[in-house]
Order: structure tokens, then sequence, then C-alpha cells
């Protein structure tokens, strides 16, 4: 069995040429990475890559273009906000934010690229398998980053950005949402386990405060995949999940 | 017939070894055979040899499969060949995935054990993933039969006068009052001496220099001179452009052109020594080999024969240095880190002219390495210094003046000396970087610059996609000589003729597809595309313009409904790999026999 598994996204341009030059110069790397060749590092959404650790993962990397150096101009730098968030919230959440990176191999660097590959495998190997219990928080995960709100906001960067917001602010209100979907998607994910549920009892089990569990019980019925139910014994109405 | 076809081809190559030497092909094209679909799993010792692309075609001529996994080398190396082979033999080339068994397996491990297991791994994403794709047919662009020549110097000029040949229509936009370029500014060129443009002497040898005449005097080639490439909307086969033209009733007019292709000839920018103050170039008697070229092109407008005079004085210099690499190889902080490969030779030949009009004068040429190439160019290189003209290896600290006096202060690494000499004429020998339109052309038209910031290379070997039908000649892709510099703009304006006598291109159909329902018109897709790719309407859902898309991809990573997937890459697609990467998906853990 393979340990450390490692999936990484290659752009057709730079990256995947680097790990091919990395093959024609004979540079030796372990055999733990599985390459996924993409056009772009743009093209590699968030959710693939939440989806990639779900389906037993233990690393994820992203290889593109070097930044100014993008086939496609600029989707590097796309890829670099989606995975520096997503490196937030795993560390956030205790995952290990060290399991996902962003690297930028030129066509021309096949040293750099067996380099980075072999020490991306030891330091995964260092913080150890991906555990089974984490699926649950990384499913949580793939809802948010599947998630209208959180995509909107991430797609709209480039256009803020452009027009002159403030880059650190922007990447702060990115994370902020981040964090507030990850709680609507615990919301939801609760409800889709259990049953049943008041604010109340959903609020002390993910120690939400009742008014934000409440807006995500709000939120959650607008979109329609939960449902208000009878008021339960503590005088809360309870909700139930209905997909 | 199409329908009788259903299952998975698996071709191995052994690459005489290359692969099998590391990884145990046999044990993996028996795993194959076990992995649902795969109807064939057949080995061969060298896949792309004529036997074997035979072969290839024999497995597949029986119509048993639809789709081929190809384990052999990377898509990147002999994909092409493999590609067009199994086209012929009635397979849809987007029914085919490659595992790359050799660049990224056999030659980047040492156990065997190991390395055997990896390939399986990779050969069972493969199958897996091809069974998750779609035929797709190529998208067919029609094109207009003219081109556009952007920069009129020898590289333009060559190409213009090719594609005329053919009878296409072409427009020079040339920033300048005049065409010809940079080598229109010099007095002769090294080692052939004499063959520049401004150059009369008409020698039946000289037959690689555009003559500007030549131009002017073809029917179908229209030169804008003092004029700009400003807008540039379309895209391959159709494009418009606008160009900005000095002149006219209110001094500048605007024309638009429609044309088919471009070919981008901007040239480079010659060095500018203020750049590194150590050189002195504030003094009167300090110049640049352009300056020099001036000069003995001036003299020689009065009469026979060049003249060189110290600017200061109008004297005959007793002592001339030459300074090589100012402002290249990354001699000096400040400097570019290439080498401009002109200034070798020319230098000599400016050295060599001095020589000729003052024996008495002394000539140094200080270098670190002389690059000199190509036929004859040594041969010059020895000849040079048999004249007298002395070589100094070492770098040359700075150049100064003291008492009203200059002086140059440089290592000769032979002697292994620091001098410190009074000099009277001093030559900067200045390198070539992007020119100015660089940026602004790559940004209009899409293309790529590489490193230094010059327009990307494309190595011929490798098999490019052609979504632009913009060919780049000359030293806008790097310092050059004329003679590479004409050459490129032939084999630039061979690629324009071929697509014009095509009449059409086919470009890539690996573009995204719209799910209307789903799409919420909040034109992320269209913001984020610099290609004017996908549109959409404040009513309409996202319309992919299949011309204009490059197929990155971005847009459907983007989309914040998941309206947009990507022929090829789709989510699914790309889904199927990570899942099969390390074991058989959970799902399908029972492999059931073709």
């Amino acid at each position: 069995m393979t340990f450390p598994k490692i999936i990484t996204f290659c752009c057709n341009w730079c990256a995947y040429p680097g790990a091919d030059l990395a093959g024609i110069s004979h540079f030796k790397y372990p055999e733990n990475a599985r390459i996924i060749r993409v056009m772009c590092s743009g093209r590699v959404d968030p959710g693939l890559v939440l989806e990639a650790f779900i389906s037993g993962a233990d690393g994820v990397m992203v290889m593109g273009c070097h930044i100014g150096e993008c086939h496609y101009e600029h989707g590097n730098f796309e890829a670099e906000r989606r995975i520096k968030l997503l490196q937030y919230l795993f560390n956030k959440y205790g995952l290990g934010a060290e399991r996902l990176r962003i690297e930028w191999i030129a066509a021309s660097e096949g040293m750099k690229f067996a380099e980075v590959t072999a020490d991306f495998v030891e330091t995964v190997r260092e913080i150890g398998i991906m555990q089974e219990e984490t699926t649950e928080i990384l499913e949580v995960m793939k809802d948010t980053f599947y998630g209208e709100r959180l995509r909107l906001a991430l797609g709209a960067a480039n256009r803020a950005l452009s027009s002159g917001a403030d880059g650190e602010k922007y990447e702060e209100a990115l994370r902020r949402i981040a964090e507030e979907e990850m709680n609507k998607y615990r919301v939801l994910q609760t409800l889709r386990k259990e049953g049943e549920l008041s604010a109340r009892v959903v609020a002390e089990k993910l120690g939400l405060s009742l008014r934000e569990t409440f807006n995500h019980f709000l939120d959650l019925t607008r979109e329609g995949v939960i449902e208000e139910g009878e008021m339960g014994e503590d005088q809360y109405i309870v909700y139930r999940f209905v997909g | 017939m199409e329908e009788e076809r259903e299952g998975v081809a698996v071709f191995f190559c052994h690459c005489d070894g290359e692969v099998s030497g590391m990884v145990n092909v046999p044990a993996v094209a028996k795993y194959a055979a076990t992995l649902p679909k795969v109807v064939i799993a057949e080995e061969h010792e060298h896949l792309c040899s004529k036997e074997g692309i035979a072969r290839l075609k024999e497995v597949l001529g029986t119509g048993k499969v639809d789709r081929v996994v190809m384990a052999a080398c990377s898509p990147r190396t002999h994909g092409g060949i493999f590609l067009s082979a199994l086209e012929s033999a009635g397979i849809n080339e987007y029914l085919v995935e490659f595992a790359n068994l050799r660049e990224q397996c056999a030659w980047v491990h040492e156990d065997r054990v190991e390395a055997t297991e990896k390939a399986k791994d990779l050969v069972r994403m493969a199958v897996f993933r091809v069974m998750e794709l779609e035929p797709l047919e190529k998208i067919k662009l029609s094109i207009i039969p003219s081109a556009l020549v952007i920069g009129g110097g020898v590289a333009g000029m060559e190409a213009a006068l090719n594609i005329a040949s053919k009878g296409f229509k072409v427009v020079i936009v040339e920033r300048a009052e005049e065409i010809g370029g940079r080598v229109r500014k010099l007095s002769t060129t090294f080692p052939t001496i004499s063959c520049g443009i401004p150059c009369r002497h008409d020698c039946p040898d000289c037959e690689f220099t555009p003559k500007i005449e030549e131009i002017y005097a073809a029917g179908n080639i229209e030169v804008l001179t003092s004029a700009e490439v400003v807008e540039v909307k379309g895209r391959i086969g159709e494009y418009k452009v606008k160009v900005r033209r000095e002149g006219g009733d209110d001094g500048e007019e605007e024309r638009d052109l429609n044309v088919g292709m471009a070919i981008i000839a901007t040239g480079s920018r010659t060095f500018d020594p203020r750049r590194i103050p150590d050189y002195g170039y504030e003094f009167e008697d300090v110049i640049t080999s352009e300056e020099i070229e001036l000069m003995y092109l001036q003299s020689r407008k009065g009469g026979r024969g060049a003249k060189l005079l110290r600017p200061s004085d109008g004297r005959v210099p007793k002592r001339v240095d030459f300074i090589q690499c100012v402002g290249s190889r990354g001699l000096k902080p400040g400097s570019n880190p290439y080498c401009s490969i002109t200034c070798c030779l020319y230098a000599m030949g400016h050295a060599r002219a001095i020589k000729e009009m003052y024996p008495d004068t002394e000539v140094y040429i200080h270098y670190t390495n002389i690059q000199a190439p190509y036929r004859g160019f040594e041969e010059y290189y020895k000849e040079t210094a048999s004249l007298g003209i002395k070589f100094v290896r070492g770098m040359v600290e700075k150049v100064e003046k003291r008492d009203g006096e200059l002086f140059i202060v440089y290592e000769d690494e032979d002697s292994q000396k620091k001098e410190d000499m009074a000099t009277e004429l001093v030559v900067l020998s200045v390198g070539q970087e992007p020119s100015d339109a660089t940026a602004k052309l790559a940004e209009m038209f899409h293309v790529e610059r590489d490193i230094d910031d010059f327009f990307m290379e494309v190595n011929p070997r490798v098999v490019a996609e052609e979504k632009t039908g913009v060919f780049i000649a000359g030293c806008a892709l790097g310092p050059r000589n004329i003679r590479y510099a004409v050459a490129d703009g032939r084999a630039a304006a061979e690629n324009a003729i071929r697509f014009m006598e095509q009449g059409f291109v086919e470009v890539e159909p690996v573009i995204p597809e719209v799910d209307a329902d789903k799409c919420i018109r909040c034109g992320v897709c269209e913001s984020l595309c610099h290609y004017e790719g996908i549109k959409v309407g404040k009513q309409e859902a996202a319309e992919v313009i299949a011309a204009l898309c490059r197929g990155c991809g971005l847009c459907v990573a983007s989309c914040p409904s998941k309206a947009l997937q990507m022929r090829y890459y789709s989510d699914d697609q790309l889904r199927t790999l990570f899942k099969t990467a390390f074991s058989m998906p959970v799902a399908e853990a029972e492999p059931e026999r073709g």
C-alpha cells in the first residue's frame, strides 16, 4: 500500500513538461505521486482538491507555470488564491496546511520538480496518513467550496482587485465567508446525519451561537435543503434534512 | 459500424528497454487485461517505429474497440504520431488517453517492484478515464487571405516578401519613418562585410538581406510607416486591427485592417549604457557601437572612405578601447543575463576598420569570452587578432576622467594584472533587450513572453496548438544576427502561408459547455477570461465563443453555480483519475470482464 498517497495536478504547459524533463534527466523521486494533467492550474477546482482528499489522498499538490508566465496569462493567480484559502481552512480545522501545496515549475525545471515532489512526500509522510475521521470535515469543506456564495466571492476576486480593491482585505473577507459557509454546511451535515433537530441543540453540538445557527437554518431553508418541522419539547422548532 | 466498437485497447511500449528496464511490462499488461472494458492489452518493443505503428493499425483494424490507452512515453514526445496513426485506424483522437510510463515512471524510479506497481496504477487511471471520455470533432474556422507584418526590419521585410510572392496581400506596420529597422543604421555587417541594407555594393552572393526597393515594388505589399498597432480584436483567421498613423489632415489617422494572420517582427531595443554608470557613458569620448556605426555612415556620405574622429576634439584617436558585453551576460549589476550574440563580431569589425584607416592607433578589445560560433566567425576572430588588435581578457572595472583625461581601469587575466591606462576613445559594445512594444503586443495578441520578456520561442519539435495565427520572427524572440533574423522571417511567412493557402484552420474542441438552466448570469466567467472566449448576457446564459476560447478551464473551475463543464477535462473525467490513482474505485472493486 502506497503511503503517503499524493495527487499532483500539473498544468499542460510548464509543470507537466517539467515532470517530463525530470524523467529525461533521470532525476529520481519517490513513486508516491500520481500526476493529473490539466490545461491550466486555474482549471483545478478547489472542490476537486477536497474530493481527492476524500478519495484517500494524504497530500495534494497543484503545479503551474511561474507567476507572470502562465500560458493563459493569469490562471495561476486564481489557483494560488484558492489553495491559500484551502490551506487556511486546513490549518484552522487541524487537517495540516502542509498537506496542500502550490508550486511553480517551469518546463525547464526538471530538477525542481523532482526535489519538490521528494520534499512534499517527506513532509506529508511526517504529518501522517489522512485519517478516516477527517472525511466529515472534508465533506463540509467540499460543500463550502462547491457552494455558490464562496465561489461567487472567489470568482469576483480578480475583477475586484483589478478595479482597486485592497488585496489583503479581500483575502480576509474570503476567509470570513469561507468560515461562515463552513458553519452553515456543518449545520446541514448535522441535520443530515441526525435527522430532526432544533437550532438550540445544533448550536450546542457545534459550539455556535444561537443567532448564527438560526441564520444558517434560514439560509438552508431558502436553499431548499432543509425544512421546518414541528415545535419540539424545548419550545424550539425542529428542522429536518430534505436533500 | 461505430456502435459495434466498444471497449478499450491498451498498447504497451517497451521502448527498447527504456521502459521495460525498470517496469515489468508483461506483468502490467497482464494486469491491464483484467480491468473492466479492456479487450486488448498488447505489448510492443517499439511502438513509435514503423513496425509498431503498423501493428497498432493492424490490431485496431479488427474493429473491436473504440477507445485506446497508450502506455508508453510522454504524450508530449510521440503523442502526435500516435494520435494520427490512431485516427487513421478509425479512433477518435479524444477517446485516447496516455499512461506516461517512461518520463514519469521508468526513468524516475529505482525500485523495479515499486515502479511496476506504480505503472499498474497509471494504466488503471488511464483506462478508467478513457471510458469517461466523449468523442469530439475539431472546430473549423475560416481564414482571411491577408497578413499583417508588424515591424519593417529585415525579419519583417523578408516575411512580407515571402507572403506577397505567394499572391497574398500584406500590410507592413512600421513605427519609424522608414522601413529597414536596425540594419539600416549599420554601415557594414560582419564577417561578410558590406551586406547591410544601405549597402550599394550589390554583391551577387548577398542574397539574404531583403531590399527596401523590392518591398515598395511589390504590388500587394502596403507599407504604413510612422504607424503603430493600437487595438486588436478577433481570432486566428480573422483579426480586426486598428492602426494609428502620424500624418493625414489632423496629424493623425486611424486605419482598420482585416487580416487572417499576423507576424510580429518588432526587433529589439539597444541596451542603454547609462544603466551601468561604471562604463562612463556620460563622457563625450565614450560612445556606443551604434554611434560608431552612425559616424562611419555619415562620414562615408561625403565621399569615399570612412572617418573616425573623437567627438570631443575631432582628432584621430591614438588609442581606442572596446568594452564587450555591455548590458549582457549579467557581467555587471543592471545587465541582462543573456548573451546578445552580435556584439563580438561587430566589435571586431569596428576594430579592424579603425586599424585599416589608422594603422598607428592602438586598438584594445576587453572581453570575458569571445562568442564566435558560426562558420567563418572563428576565422574572422583569428584574423582580427593577427592584425595587431589586442584582445584583453578580463573585466573592465570602470572608465573615468582625471584631469580632463579619460582612463580605463581593467583586469588582464592573462598577465594577472590590474591596469589603469589613459585612453582616447571608449566604444561600448551594447547588447539587445526586448523592444518597448513587446509587452503591449503580447497582451493584444495573447502571445506569451519568456523569462527575459522577449516573445516566447516555440520549440519546433513540440506539436503546438495553433490558436493565435500569430508568428514571431527576428530579434523579437531574442538577440539574433541578420542572417537568422531573416531566416526567422522566412519561417514565419511559411507558417502564415500554410494557413492562408488552406483557407481554414481546425482548432481544439476542448472548450466548456454551458448548462443554461444552471447559469445564474453572474458574469464571473466573462470577467476571468482574457480572450473574450465566453460571454454572458443580462438575460441570456453564458455562451462560449469557440474561436476565441483557449480551453484553459479557468471559468469552469470558477463558475459559482457549476453551470460550466469542460470537454475532455470535465469534473467527472478528472475525478475518475484520483479515485483510481491508488486502488480500484470503491464502487467498482469487482472488475467485470470485457
